[in-house]
C-alpha cells in the first residue's frame, strides 16, 4: 500500500514539472486596416513631419497615396508636401508641414487616401506656452553607478497657467561646439556634440512624487523613468515651481592646444503639451523604461486623438532658455 | 328545571347534553323564543328566576352546580322577548346561556383570556464547551413562532401566557425540546448536546438571517464542516475557497482566494472578522486567505438583500465569527501540512466564567530551505496568523470578548559579497531587502442584555494594515595602493497602509412576536497612510564623514476620513405566510472637507406557498467609500486602499433580486435566484497608466463609470446524511461603460471576470467514522483579457521613423478558454487514547487541467525594426501564452485533535 502511495506521488510530481507554459490558439478576426497618423509638431517650427501608415494584423501596412490638408482656425493653410522615401524598405508616407502655428490656434489636419477609403483627422488647440522665469546653476557631485561624478545642477523656476489643467514637458540638452581657430579672428565649426542626458530623480514633480537620492530602486518594484520629462501641474496648480535637474558636466579637454575653441551651452525647452500627448508619453515612459511586465500587468493602450483612424498628433508650444557654460 | 349534578364543563357532559338537545330541539324552537313577555322580579335567586321564567315561557332550564350568581337578580321587563330578558338577567353575572329547542342551557362563563405575553430569552451554547451557538433555530410548538440566535448566541421570543414548548435545533447537535408554563418573563439558557448520530433534519425558523427560510435572500451560511472538508491547494482548508464554490461567486485568477461576487470587484466585499473589517485577507499574493478554519465558528455570506447593519461595500458581506473558547475543558488541535503548521488551543481560565481560544499558523518552507542556501545568499518567505480571544461572562446579562488578530507575510533577501586581493585590498558589501505586510486587529466586544427584549452589543476596535519594505546596503573598502578606507551605508524604509479606529453599537429588540427590530450606530475613523519613504545615507572616507543625511519622501499626504453610520431594520410578519424585512442604512463619509451622505433602503420579502415552496424578492442599495488600487490580477502588497476624494465620488449599487425555493424533499434544499445590479461610479484605470508600486496621483489615473451585472443562480444542496454537498450553476453577465471619449471610447465592454457559465459541485461522503472523502469540481467560462489584435505605428519624440506596436482596439476584447478543475481529498480518522488523529491526502487539480493563471501575447519573430527596415525575417506570428502555475498538486496533512 505504501509503495502505491509513493508511486502515485512520484507520478504526480512528474506531472507538475511538465506543467507550466502553453499556447492558446489565437485567431483574431481580420479587422480592416486603419489609417495611422502620427506627428509631434513644434508650433515654433516650420519644418514638422507627419507620418501616415496603415495598421495590420501582424505588420504595418503601406499607404499607396494620400493627401494631407492643414487648417488653422477653419482656414486651409496648406496641403502638406509628400517627402521622398528614405529607403526602399520604408513603409508609409511622410509629409512636411510648413504652416506656422500659434498658441490658441485650432488646428485641424485631415489625411485622406487616394482611393477615398480612409479619412482620418485630428483637431488640436495649440497650448499656451509658459516662460522660464529664473534659473540657477551649481556644480554638484552626484553618485551614479556607484561613482561620484561631477554634474551641473540646474534649478528652473516657472509658473503654472492659472485655472486650467496643464501638461508640460521639459527637455534639456548640452551642446558642445568645437571651433578651429583659423587665424585673423576667424573660426570654423569643426563639430558639434549634443548630450541629452538629464537626471531628474531628485525632483518631486518629475518623479511623480517619488524623488530619490540614489539610482538604487528603493521601492518594491521597478518604476518607470521619466524619459520624456513630462509632468502635470497637480503639485503646483496655479502657482510657481522650481524644478531641479542634473546634467553631466560637459567633457572637454582644451589642454595646451589653443588652436581649438570649445563652446558649451545648455538648452532648456519648457513645452506646453496636450493631455493626450501627456498620456501617450506616459505610456511610452513605461515601455521605454523596460519595466513593463506583460504577464502580470494590464496591456498598455496608447492614448490617441486621431478620429477615424489611429495614432497621435501632438502640438506643443514652448520657450527655450540657453545657458552658456563655456565660451 | 333539570339540574345536573355533573360538571357541564366536562367534555362527556357537554356531549351528552348536546345529544339530548339535538334530539329534542327540532320541533319546539322558535315559536316561543321571540315571543314577548312581561317580567318583574326582585332579589331572586337563580332557582327563583329559573322557576319564574319556566313558568312564564314554557322553556326548561338545564344547568350544572357550578352555575352560580354573583348577586341576586332584579329585572323589570316590559314586552321583551326571551333573549332580551336573559341578557338583562345575566348581564353582569358569570353565566352564559344557550337556547336550543325548548331548552335553555346555562353555563358558567369562562373568564376572558387575558392577553398577557411574556418573553423567553437567553443564550444557546454548546453543552460540551459552552461556546455560544450562532443561528440556532428556536421554534415554539403552540403558536408556531420561531426565532434564531443572533451572532452572539442570544435569542429572545415573546409568547402568550400558558403552556408552551420550545425546540432548539442546530446542525450537528441533538434537538432539545423544552416544555414550560409561561407565566412570567423567563431566562432560559440552553446547552445543546453534540449529536453522535448522523445529522438530523433541523427544524428551521423562518426568522433566520441566512438560508432558505430567511426573509433575506442571497445569504448563505457556509457550514464549517464543509469548509474543513473541501479539498484545496496543499491541504490548506480555506474559507474563501469554499465561498468561491457558491453560486454567483468567482475566484478571479485560477487558484486565488479572491472573491468576485455577482460581477463586483475584489474591493467590493466587506469581509469582517467578529464585526471588524479586514482589509487584507490574503497570504502569498492571494493564493491563501488569512482565516484559519480552526479559529472560526461561523461564516455567513450575503450577496444581496444585505441586512441594514452592513454597509460600505457594494457586492458582498462575509461575516466571519471566531470561536469564543471552551468554558469547561482544555482541548486543541495540531496540524502539519506541506505548506504550514497550525496549532489551536482553547479552554477555561475560570471555569464557566472565562475562557480563551488561541490559534496560530505559520508556513515553514523557509526553515526547511535555509540549511541548503549558500552562506552569502539567503532568501526567506513565510506567512503567519495568530488569532486570540478571551471571553468573560460577568453574569447571564453581561459578557466581554477581547479579540486579537495579527497576520503577516514576510519576505527577505540577504546578499553578502567580499573581494580581497593582496595587491588591491578588500571590498565587502552587505545588502538586505525585506518586505512585510499584514493586518493587526484588536477589538473588544461587550454584550449586555438590558431586558429580555433588548440585547446590545458594543464593539470598539483598532484595525491596521501596513506594508513595510526596507532595504539596506553597506559597503566597506580598503585600498592598499591609495591607503584609503571608505565606508558607505544606505537604508531605505517604505511604508503604506491604512488604520482605523471604530466603534459599533448594535441592539436587538423583540417587542412583539411579529417583530424583530435591529438598530444601531457606528463610527469609523480612517487614517490612510500614503506611500512614505525614508532614506538614510551615510558615507565616510578615512575618518571624514562625507555624507550623513536622512531624506523623507511623502508622495501622498496623509488622508483622514470619518465614516458615520446608523441603521434600523424590522423583520416582521404581515401574515403567517408573508414576512418582510425593511431597513434603512444611513452613512456619512467626510474626507478632505467634503461630506458624502447616503440613505440606503433595504427591503426583502418572503412569501411561503403551500408545498414547501417559498418566494422571495429584494431591493438593496449600497454605497462604498474606499477603493483598492491595484494594477495586477493578483493580490500584491503594494495594493493600496484609498478613500473617495473631492474628485472621486462614492460607488453605489442598486440590486434587485427574485428567488424561489423548495424544501419538499427531506434533507434537500433547492433554490433559484435571479439578480440585476446597477453600479455607479465604479473605477477603471485609464489607458496607459500603471499603479504598480505607486499610487501617486491616482485620482487622475482612474475614470468613473457605470457597471451592470445580471444573472440567475441555481443551487441544489443536501445538508444531512452520509453524502452532503451542493451543485450550483450560475448564468451571469457583467459589463462596464464609461463616458464617451473615455475608457473604451464610451462603448460598453465586458468586465474582466465576466464569465457566462459557472458550475460548482462540492460533495462530501462519509463512509464510516474512520474514512470520509471530499471532492469539488468547478467549471467556468473563460474570463476576458485585453489582447492586441492588430499592429499600429507609434512615434517617439525626436525620432524620424514609426515603429510597430500592439494596438488594443477594445478593453477586455478577448475571451479565454474555459477552465475546469477537480479537487479530491480523503480523510483517515482514528480515535487514539487522547484524541483523534486525521491523515488528509488531497489532490488539487486532479486531472491536471492546464487552466491559465496568466496570459500574454507573444510574437514569435519578425516583429522588429521600424518603418525603414520593417522586418528581418518576414511578418511575425502571434500567439497567446498561458502560464499555468497551479497544475496537479498532491498534499498530505496530519491533524491531531486532543
Amino acid at each position: 500500500m505504501t509503495k502505491i502511495y509513493v508511486l502515485l506521488l512520484l507520478s504526480l510530481a512528474v506531472v507538475i514539472t511538465v506543467a507550466c507554459e502553453n499556447e492558446i490558439p489565437f485567431n483574431p478576426k481580420a479587422n480592416p486596416p486603419k489609417l495611422i497618423m502620427n506627428a509631434f509638431i513644434n508650433a515654433d517650427s516650420l519644418h514638422n513631419t507627419l507620418f501616415l501608415n496603415m495598421s495590420g494584423q501582424n505588420q504595418l501596412g503601406d499607404v499607396t497615396d494620400a493627401t494631407v490638408e492643414v487648417r488653422v482656425n477653419g482656414q486651409l493653410t496648406e496641403t502638406a508636401q509628400l517627402l521622398p522615401k528614405k529607403s526602399e524598405y520604408e513603409i508609409g508616407k511622410r509629409f512636411r508641414i510648413n504652416t506656422a502655428f500659434h498658441p490658441g490656434d485650432a488646428v485641424r489636419i485631415d489625411a485622406t487616401t487616394a482611393d477615398g477609403h480612409h479619412h482620418t483627422w485630428v483637431e488640436v488647440v495649440v497650448p499656451q506656452p509658459i516662460a522660464i522665469e529664473k534659473w540657477d546653476t551649481a556644480t554638484a557631485y552626484f553618485k551614479r553607478g556607484g561613482f561620484q561624478e561631477r554634474y551641473m545642477r540646474y534649478k528652473i523656476t516657472f509658473s503654472d497657467r492659472p485655472k486650467e489643467d496643464n501638461y508640460y514637458r521639459l527637455i534639456a540638452y548640452c551642446q558642445t561646439n568645437v571651433y578651429e581657430r583659423l587665424g585673423g579672428g576667424k573660426e570654423k565649426l569643426m563639430w558639434t556634440y549634443k548630450s541629452t542626458e538629464m537626471v531628474s530623480r531628485e525632483d518631486v514633480v518629475l518623479t511623480d512624487g517619488h524623488p530619490s537620492t540614489s539610482d538604487e530602486n528603493t521601492g518594491l518594484f521597478e518604476k518607470e523613468n521619466n524619459i520624456y520629462g513630462i509632468f502635470d501641474d497637480s503639485r503646483f496648480r496655479d502657482g510657481s515651481y522650481t524644478m531641479t535637474v542634473y546634467i553631466p558636466n560637459p567633457q572637454y579637454d582644451i589642454g595646451s592646444d589653443s588652436s581649438y575653441r570649445y563652446e558649451v551651452d545648455v538648452y532648456f525647452l519648457l513645452l506646453s503639451i496636450t493631455e493626450t500627448e501627456f498620456r501617450y508619453l506616459k505610456a511610452l515612459n513605461i515601455i521605454d523604461s523596460d519595466v513593463y511586465d506583460e504577464t502580470i500587468m494590464e496591456p498598455i493602450k496608447y492614448a490617441s486623438n486621431v478620429n477615424g483612424g489611429l495614432g497621435i498628433v501632438g502640438i506643443n508650444a514652448g520657450t527655450c532658455k540657453k545657458i552658456n557654460i563655456l565660451k | 328545571m333539570t339540574k345536573l349534578s355533573f360538571s357541564a364543563s366536562s367534555p362527556i357532559s357537554t356531549l351528552c347534553l348536546m345529544g339530548v338537545m339535538m334530539l329534542l330541539l327540532p320541533s319546539l324552537y322558535a315559536q316561543n323564543a321571540d315571543k314577548h313577555f312581561q317580567l318583574s322580579i326582585r332579589n331572586a335567586t337563580l332557582e327563583e328566576f329559573v322557576k319564574r321564567l319556566e313558568n312564564s315561557t314554557g322553556f326548561a332550564f338545564i344547568y350544572g352546580e357550578e352555575v352560580k350568581l354573583n348577586h341576586r337578580i332584579t329585572i323589570q321587563a316590559n314586552r321583551k322577548n326571551l333573549r332580551e330578558i336573559l341578557d338583562l338577567a345575566f348581564a353582569d353575572q358569570p353565566i352564559s346561556y344557550q337556547i336550543t329547542g325548548h331548552h335553555i342551557l346555562l353555563h358558567k362563563k369562562q373568564p376572558k383570556p387575558v392577553s398577557r405575553r411574556f418573553t423567553i430569552s437567553g443564550y444557546v451554547t454548546d453543552g460540551a464547551s459552552s461556546e455560544t451557538l450562532i443561528g440556532v433555530n428556536i421554534l415554539e410548538s403552540r403558536q408556531h413562532q420561531g426565532t434564531t440566535t443572533n451572532p452572539y448566541g442570544f435569542y429572545s421570543i415573546t409568547l402568550p401566557e400558558g403552556e408552551t414548548q420550545l425546540s432548539f435545533s442546530y446542525l450537528g447537535f441533538s434537538t432539545q425540546r423544552y416544555p414550560l408554563r409561561l407565566c412570567k418573563d423567563t431566562v432560559l439558557n440552553i446547552r445543546l448536546q453534540d449529536s453522535n448520530l448522523l445529522p438530523e433534519v433541523v427544524v428551521l425558523s423562518n426568522k433566520a438571517e441566512a438560508g432558505i427560510t430567511a426573509t433575506q435572500m442571497g445569504s448563505i451560511e457556509i457550514p464549517m464542516a464543509q469548509i474543513k472538508h473541501t479539498p484545496t491547494i496543499l491541504g490548506e482548508a480555506d474559507i474563501m475557497k469554499t465561498i468561491q464554490l457558491m453560486p454567483g461567486v468567482q475566484a478571479g485568477i485560477e487558484g486565488s482566494a479572491g472573491l468576485y461576487v455577482r460581477g463586483g470587484g475584489p474591493d467590493q466585499n466587506l469581509i469582517m472578522l467578529d464585526g471588524v473589517p479586514v482589509y487584507n485577507v490574503d497570504h502569498l499574493f492571494g493564493f491563501f486567505s488569512v482565516f484559519t478554519p480552526e479559529a472560526v465558528k461561523k461564516v455567513t455570506l450575503f450577496k444581496s438583500s444585505f441586512p441594514a447593519r452592513f454597509g460600505g461595500r457594494l457586492s458582498s458581506v462575509v461575516d466571519v465569527r471566531s470561536n469564543d473558547g471552551d468554558m469547561k475543558r482544555f482541548h486543541g488541535t495540531f496540524s502539519l501540512g506541506l505548506l504550514s503548521a497550525k496549532m489551536q488551543l482553547e479552554g477555561p481560565i475560570i471555569k464557566d466564567r472565562t475562557s480563551f481560544n488561541i490559534s496560530a499558523r505559520r508556513s515553514y518552507i523557509d526553515l526547511l530551505a535555509k540549511p541548503f542556501m549558500p552562506d552569502d545568499e539567503k532568501m526567506s518567505y513565510y506567512f503567519y496568523d495568530i488569532n486570540a480571544k478571551v471571553n468573560h461572562k460577568f453574569s447571564d446579562r453581561s459578557r466581554l470578548f477581547v479579540n486579537f488578530y495579527n497576520g503577516k507575510d514576510h519576505y527577505r533577501f540577504d546578499l553578502d559579497d567580499r573581494y580581497e586581493s593582496p595587491d588591491y585590498g578588500s571590498n565587502t558589501s552587505e545588502s538586505a531587502t525585506s518586505i512585510n505586510w499584514g493586518n493587526t486587529i484588536i477589538s473588544a466586544r461587550w454584550n449586555y442584555i438590558f431586558n429580555n427584549k433588548l440585547f446590545s452589543n458594543t464593539t470598539v476596535a483598532y484595525n491596521s494594515y501596513l506594508m513595510n519594505a526596507m532595504s539596506s546596503y553597506k559597503t566597506t573598502a580598503n585600498y592598499i595602493e591609495h591607503q584609503l578606507s571608505t565606508e558607505a551605508n544606505y537604508k531605505s524604509d517604505f511604508r503604506s497602509g491604512i488604520n482605523d479606529w471604530s466603534y459599533q453599537l448594535d441592539f436587538d429588540y423583540n417587542p412583539h412576536p411579529a417583530h424583530h427590530i435591529r438598530f444601531g450606530t457606528g463610527y469609523l475613523y480612517h487614517r490612510f497612510r500614503p506611500e512614505v519613504t525614508t532614506s538614510k545615507m551615510y558615507e565616510k572616507e578615512q575618518d571624514n564623514i562625507q555624507q550623513d543625511t536622512t531624506y523623507y519622501n511623502v508622495s501622498n499626504s496623509r488622508i483622514y476620513a470619518h465614516e458615520l453610520s446608523a441603521y434600523v431594520e424590522d423583520n416582521f410578519d404581515i401574515t403567517p405566510q408573508f414576512r418582510v424585512n425593511a431597513g434603512l442604512h444611513f452613512s456619512l463619509f467626510h474626507v478632505q472637507k467634503k461630506s458624502y451622505f447616503s440613505v440606503q433602503p433595504r427591503l426583502s420579502a418572503r412569501y411561503q406557498l403551500p408545498g414547501n415552496v417559498t418566494l422571495k424578492a429584494s431591493y438593496t442599495k449600497m454605497s462604498q467609500y474606499v477603493h483598492l488600487l491595484s494594477s495586477t490580477p493578483i493580490s500584491m502588497p503594494t495594493d493600496l486602499w484609498v478613500p473617495v476624494t473631492n474628485k472621486i465620488k462614492p460607488m453605489q449599487a442598486h440590486q434587485y433580486s427574485l428567488g424561489a425555493y423548495y424544501t419538499g424533499i427531506r434533507g434537500w434544499e433547492f433554490s433559484v435566484e435571479g439578480y440585476y445590479k446597477q453600479m455607479r461610479n465604479v473605477l477603471e484605470y485609464k489607458d496607459g497608466v500603471s499603479f504598480f508600486g505607486s499610487s501617486t496621483g491616482w485620482e487622475d489615473k482612474v475614470e468613473m463609470g457605470c457597471g451592470r451585472s445580471m444573472g440567475i443562480e441555481f443551487m441544489a444542496q443536501r445538508n444531512i446524511g452520509k453524502t452532503t454537498g451542493w451543485v450550483a450553476y450560475t448564468l451571469a453577465r457583467s459589463d462596464r461603460q464609461f463616458a464617451k471619449g473615455g475608457i473604451n471610447n464610451g462603448e460598453r465592454f465586458p468586465y474582466k471576470y465576466d464569465r457566462r457559465h459557472n458550475i460548482n459541485i462540492s460533495l462530501n461522503h462519509k463512509f464510516s467514522e474512520r474514512i470520509d472523502i471530499g471532492a469539488t469540481w468547478t467549471f467556468a467560462t473563460g474570463g476576458t483579457v485585453t489582447m492586441a489584435e492588430e499592429v499600429t505605428g507609434i512615434i517617439r519624440p525626436g525620432e524620424s521613423t514609426i515603429k510597430p506596436a500592439d494596438y488594443i482596439a477594445q478593453r477586455n476584447n478577448y475571451r479565454l478558454p474555459a477552465s475546469h478543475r477537480l479537487n479530491l481529498g480523503i480523510n483517515f480518522n482514528k480515535k487514539t487514547k487522547h484524541g483523534v488523529r486525521t491523515w488528509n491526502i488531497s489532490l488539487y487539480n486532479a486531472y491536471n487541467a492546464m487552466n491559465p493563471s496568466f496570459v500574454y501575447r507573444s510574437t514569435s519573430y519578425g516583429y522588429y525594426g521600424d518603418t525603414n527596415t520593417p522586418f528581418e525575417t518576414g511578418p511575425g506570428k502571434t500567439v497567446i501564452k498561458k502560464l499555468t502555475i497551479l497544475p496537479c498538486i498532491p498534499s498530505v496533512t496530519y491533524t491531531y485533535k486532543f
